[in-house]
């Protein structure tokens, strides 16, 4: 006894970690001594346990059917009745186990439970509503009934969709005790029905799902589909369906209590109106496929195109690319115009915007196809460090913007140009960064100024060019393009270069004679232009940009465009990558800018390149033609091809040179 | 001896001290560097020698090369080809001694190519020290680098300027050209516009001349490339081809009594020797007199094609250097009086002696010319060089004619009654007055003799000299009146 004294003391003294593992192994050591009819030494241990007040209603259960077992198998029935009691004040549902207590003791716990416990018999409507007793939830029996302790307790009853209720009651023992509980309902279900499926039902501006034709009702014709709203409260609701392609349908419902008909309020099949949108493109280019969504759009030559309203991505690809990327919202009944010009892709670095210094020239149209984090790694001064970026396919012009390296130095602004691999600070935005023109109003004739001759006098007429075919003879003098009078060659040079290629411009000249004037229509060749070195940081990117993106997109332009690529290139020692692109620029058989020059600059990227053989007959083959460099009224390029050859070995050297 | 040792000990450590305490010699040199710069940017005087004491002080430092070649460019050493000429003869010396330190003691210095550039330039100044072959070699060594730095591509049209100088014209054309595509961006490109414009008129392709040199001009060609004049010529070419330019000779504003000679430089400025004023005088294309030479009694004047003025007065020929000084350059001797005076693109100057029998040669540092061609009753009557070709007009035959391996080849396409002057513009183009005929005769760069001119037309009673400027235009002397009408 003392031992034991001593471990419970020890017990007692014991940390709470430990304590519960403590109390269940010594009613565990009890269950044994029991087992082997230790009696008097279990009964020890419980009383001594039954005296703690830290011990948990399921240990204290577990006592106390240990005591009233040992109680029992000591005889002392009425001990193990007061043990029933107890038991039965914590747990009013406890049900004695027939194989431990004989009969007699079983009859012990009847009547126990007929002193201290009594019966609820609860008819709650609806039925399927939760009950809590004293707080803790309970299950009724199927009876409806439900065994409680005697004395004072307080029911609550509730269910969604109802107000609860809750109420006091009594327990008097050995009776049963009824009660009836019916619910208020404060909300009701409601059924939306749609004749299609897949709407969308929108319940107060929150979406609640789309309608789905019930399982069972699938393959039936004509049954509509439909969505359960449970439990709407009651009251004025709006309520909007939408499907895409279909009209939007906005209505507003009223959701009343029905007690006399508990069932969810089934809304009236709403049918499904379709919709469409006009869907026009601007400055789409020719031989160019555009997708909606995803899916190939066939653009007809004129009109409007039908489509689901709502929002859209829209990708236009030419020249194999992608050359347009924007997303669009289409409203019901109405035509929109989209401009789909192509223009770079541009991938921002560590920025969520364009950065100021750039903004002028975002909008012109470049695309930003995604927006990048810094990278923790790499040094974006270099072009090795924007290797890791991961940016899309057929970017076009990277833009970073970091920190200055001083505190005097503002933002700085890092483009990086995937094309050309160059990377390059920028500090301001000019028209130089801007859309460059890769093809130029081809007059057919020269112009200079002279003191004694006076501006803008034409010095030469090439022949069958647009200025001969207009009438324009050499020692005419221009006085207006297009109603702008021009008092220098250069005037006239820039009036006709803002006309563009193939346009019709009216001239004012005043001929030989003086004091004659007349006027002319003049329509523009249009002639190649390979632009010069760039000279602003950063003018180099861009060109290139736009370059790829005129040669995927502009079949007009795209040998010129693929030439100032390829010259870009060179200019960037990327010099077997400008052979490769050389390679595929065809300007065909034409005065000016032609072959020849192709044939002398893939030589130019060819000798850089170390293949010398393969330049020197290039450089014969530009030798003998006539073609012009920079524009169709540029320098011959035959002489320099000449030279070059000859410094290759190729025919005879040239005097002493 | 102890008291000595300590004594010395205490010099030594005094000697020593004072090294410490001043600046060594390169950071020395850079003060005296930054001194001397701001001196040669004040054009002050004394800027030279403080060059010279930055490459002194620290002769192998970081900026002796800097100073020499910056010393030598205070010289007027030449950066272009288009500026040869215009250095002070005994002023080469001097700055070829400073660039070839620069290149012989210097090898490593980052303007050593600068150097080897300017001295090039300078060997092909028509002075005695001239090394037209060396300085060749020179060029093409910088030209033919594999990755031509910015003096590698003035090398490039250095050489270019020279083969057309000295008419190797598809060498010439190739250059120019090369530039031009190759390196767009680079300012030789502007000049090499200009060449290849040069050549393009001289083919009588005036129009695509005009257009060359209107992107040139537009894209900021120097002054000193003369773009405008030879825009302004292409042009007048132009409009004269297609019958379009409707112009009027002018008569220049002064009148010169005792006018003998006349001469028009590159720039239009008109040079006009009065013997009875005892002077050269300098006008204006305005007509406003800007400087004169106290020049008395000269018989030919003549402006070589790197603009420098020569004047032929009696026994001596002297050069018209600026602030009115007159600077002897040789001796006439047997070519004294001359008839005719002429200078070609190498720096030789001719001469004809005044019964218009022989011609003589006068090369740069020589004291009298050597004879060149003799022929009793030739009749040689002007004188004038298109690049390194000597043409003469010989009044009595009624012919131009070439001189070439020392006899006179005529040129048969055009005869005249009695040519007395001729004037050669920048194109190439000729004019020829014929005294008998009381005309003027132009041959356009193409090669047509199609535009006359007569000289009751411009109101001249006779003419005795013509002179070509810049842009084409033809001065025309009437030595009875004293006035000069200029034919645009």
């Amino acid at each position: 006894m003392l031992s034991l004294l001593v471990a419970t003391g020890l017990a007692f003294a014991q940390p709470d970690s430990d304590r519960a593992g403590t109390v269940r192994a010594e009613l565990d050591a009890v269950r044994e001594d029991l087992e082997a009819l230790r009696i008097e030494r279990a009964l020890a241990v419980l009383d001594l346990l039954a005296r703690r007040e830290d011990l948990s209603d399921e240990e204290r259960l577990d006592l106390l059917g240990l005591r009233a077992q040992a109680h029992v198998v000591s005889g002392k029935l009425d001990l193990a009745e007061g043990d029933f009691r107890d038991l039965l004040r914590l747990d009013p549902d406890y049900e004695p186990d027939p194989r431990v207590f004989p009969p007699k003791a079983i009859s012990r716990f009847g009547r126990a439970r007929e002193a201290v416990t009594g019966l609820l018999r609860l008819r709650a409507d609806p039925e399927d509503s939760t009950v809590l007793v004293d707080g803790r939830q309970r299950s009724l029996a199927a009876s409806g009934s439900l065994r409680l302790a005697e004395g004072e307790h307080r029911l609550r009853v509730e269910r969604r969709g109802y107000d609860a209720a809750e109420l006091p009651f009594r327990i008097l023992p050995g009776e049963e005790t009824s009660l009836e509980v019916r619910l208020d309902p404060n909300a009701r279900s409601v059924v939306v029905r749609t004749e299609l499926e897949g709407v969308e039902v929108e319940l107060d501006g929150t979406p609640a799902g789309r309608t789905v034709r019930p399982p069972g009702r699938a393959s039936e014709p004509g049954a509509p589909a439909e969505l359960l709203l449970e439990d709407v409260p009651l009251g004025e609701h709006a309520l909007k369906l939408a499907k895409p392609c279909f009209r939007d349908e906005a209505t507003r419902i009223l959701v009343a209590a029905d007690l006399a008909h508990r069932s969810p309020l089934l809304l009236d099949v709403v049918p499904q109106i379709p919709a469409r949108a006009g869907l026009v493109f601007s400055g789409l280019p020719r031989a160019s496929e555009v997708f909606l969504d995803g899916a190939r759009l066939d653009v007809p030559d004129s009109g409007p195109i039908p489509v689901c309203p709502g929002h859209h991505e829209i990708e236009v690809h030419a020249g194999g690319r992608p050359v347009y990327s924007g997303r669009v919202r289409l409203a019901t009944d109405e035509t929109t115009e989209v401009d789909v010009r192509p223009a770079p892709f541009v991938v921002l670095v560590g920025t969520e915007d364009w950065p100021p210094i750039l903004r002028p020239l975002a909008g012109q149209g470049l695309l930003v196809r995604a927006k990048v984090g810094l990278p923790h790694e790499g040094d974006l001064r270099k072009p090795e460090g924007w290797q890791g970026l991961d940016m899309p396919a057929h970017t076009d012009l990277a833009v970073a913007q970091l920190e200055p390296e001083a505190e005097d130095v503002g933002p700085t602004v890092w483009v990086f140009s995937p094309l050309l691999k160059t990377v390059e600070s920028i500090h301001r935005a000019g028209p130089e960064h801007g859309k460059p023109e890769f093809l130029a109003c081809d007059p057919g004739m020269g112009l200079a100024d002279s003191r004694l001759g006076g501006p803008a006098r034409v010095v030469v007429v090439r022949s069958g060019g647009p200025a001969e075919a207009a009438g324009i003879r050499p020692g005419d003098r221009l006085l207006s393009v297009a109603g702008r009078s021009v008092e220098s060659s250069r005037d006239a040079r820039r009036a006709l270069a803002s006309a563009g290629p193939g346009a019709e411009v009216e001239l004012e000249l005043r001929t030989a004679e003086p004091g004659t004037t007349r006027k002319v229509r003049l329509v523009c060749g249009r002639s190649p232009v390979l632009l010069p070195p760039p000279r602003e940081p950063g003018e180099a990117a861009f060109r290139a940009a736009w370059a790829s993106v005129e040669a995927a997109s502009n079949p007009t332009a795209s040998a010129s465009a693929l030439a100032n690529l390829a010259l870009l290139l060179s200019w960037a020692g990327r010099h077997q990558a400008a052979a490769d692109l050389w390679r595929r620029v065809r300007f065909g058989d034409r005065p000016g800018i032609g072959d020849g020059l192709v044939a002398y600059f893939l030589a130019r990227a060819l000798e850089e390149a170390g293949q010398e053989e393969a330049a020197r007959d290039l450089y014969e083959k530009a030798a003998r033609s006539e073609a012009t460099a920079f524009s169709d009224w540029g320098p011959p390029i035959a002489p320099a091809a000449a030279d070059h050859g000859r410094d290759l070995g190729a025919g005879a050297p040239v005097t002493a040179r | 001896v102890k008291g000595w040792s300590r004594r010395a000990g205490a010099a030594v450590v005094l000697v020593a001290s004072l090294a410490f305490a001043r600046p060594g010699p390169p950071e020395e040199a850079e003060r005296q560097y930054r001194v001397a710069r701001r001196l040669a940017a004040e054009k002050a005087p004394g800027a030279f020698e403080e060059l010279l004491r930055v490459a002194d002080l620290d002769p192998q430092g970081a900026l002796a090369d800097d100073a020499l070649v910056e010393a030598a460019a205070l010289l007027g050493s030449p950066i272009w080809p288009e500026q040869l000429g215009q250095v002070e003869a005994d002023r080469i010396e001097t700055a070829l001694r400073l660039l070839d330190r620069v290149i012989e003691t210097l090898p490593a210095s980052d303007r050593v190519e600068e150097a080897r550039i300017r001295r090039a330039l300078l060997r092909l100044e028509p002075s005695p020290l001239g090394e037209p072959h060396a300085a060749r070699l020179d060029l093409l060594a910088a030209a033919s680098r594999a990755k031509p730095s910015p003096w590698g591509l003035l090398a490039r049209y250095a050489l270019a300027f020279l083969d057309e100088r000295e008419g190797r014209i598809e060498a010439a054309r190739g250059g120019y050209t090369r530039l031009i595509v190759d390196e767009p961006a680079s300012p030789v490109a502007l000049r090499a516009r200009t060449g290849l414009a040069r050549i393009l008129l001289r083919e009588g392709k005036a129009g695509a001349a005009a257009c060359l040199l209107e992107e040139a001009i537009e894209e900021g060609v120097p002054a000193d490339a003369r773009g405008e004049e030879l825009r302004e010529l292409a042009v007048r070419s132009a409009l004269r081809a297609a019958g379009s330019l409707a112009s009027k000779p002018f008569l220049v504003g002064a009148v010169f009594p005792g006018a003998r000679a006349i001469a028009v430089d590159r720039s239009g400025t008109l040079l006009v020797a009065d013997t009875k004023a005892g002077q050269v005088v300098e006008v204006a294309p305005s007509g406003r007199r800007t400087g004169s030479w106290p020049a008395g009694q000269v018989q030919a004047l003549t402006v070589d094609p790197f603009g420098r003025r020569f004047a032929a007065s009696g026994e001596t020929v002297y050069r018209l250097a600026p602030q009115g000084e007159l600077v002897p350059v040789a001796k006439l001797g047997p070519f004294a009086r001359p008839a005719a005076l002429a200078t070609d693109s190498l720096g030789l100057l001719y001469v004809a002696d005044r019964k218009g029998e022989r011609i003589g040669v006068l090369r740069p540092g020589a004291n009298s010319p050597d004879p060149l061609f003799a022929r009793s009753g030739a009749g040689i009557a002007a004188l004038a060089c298109d690049g390194k070709k000597l043409l003469v007009a010989l009044s009595r035959a009624g012919v131009l004619a070439e001189f070439t391996e020392g006899s006179l080849l005529p040129v048969r396409e055009r005869e005249f009654e009695r040519p007395a002057s001729m004037a050669l513009d920048a194109a190439g183009g000729v004019a020829v007055l014929d005294s008998r005929a009381r005309e003027i005769v132009r041959r356009g760069p193409g090669g047509a003799w199609s535009d006359r001119v007569g000289l009751s037309e411009l109101g001249l009673e006779e003419a005795s000299a013509i002179a070509a400027g810049p842009s084409g235009e033809i001065a025309v002397l009437d030595s009875a009146s004293g006035r000069i009408v200029v034919i645009p």
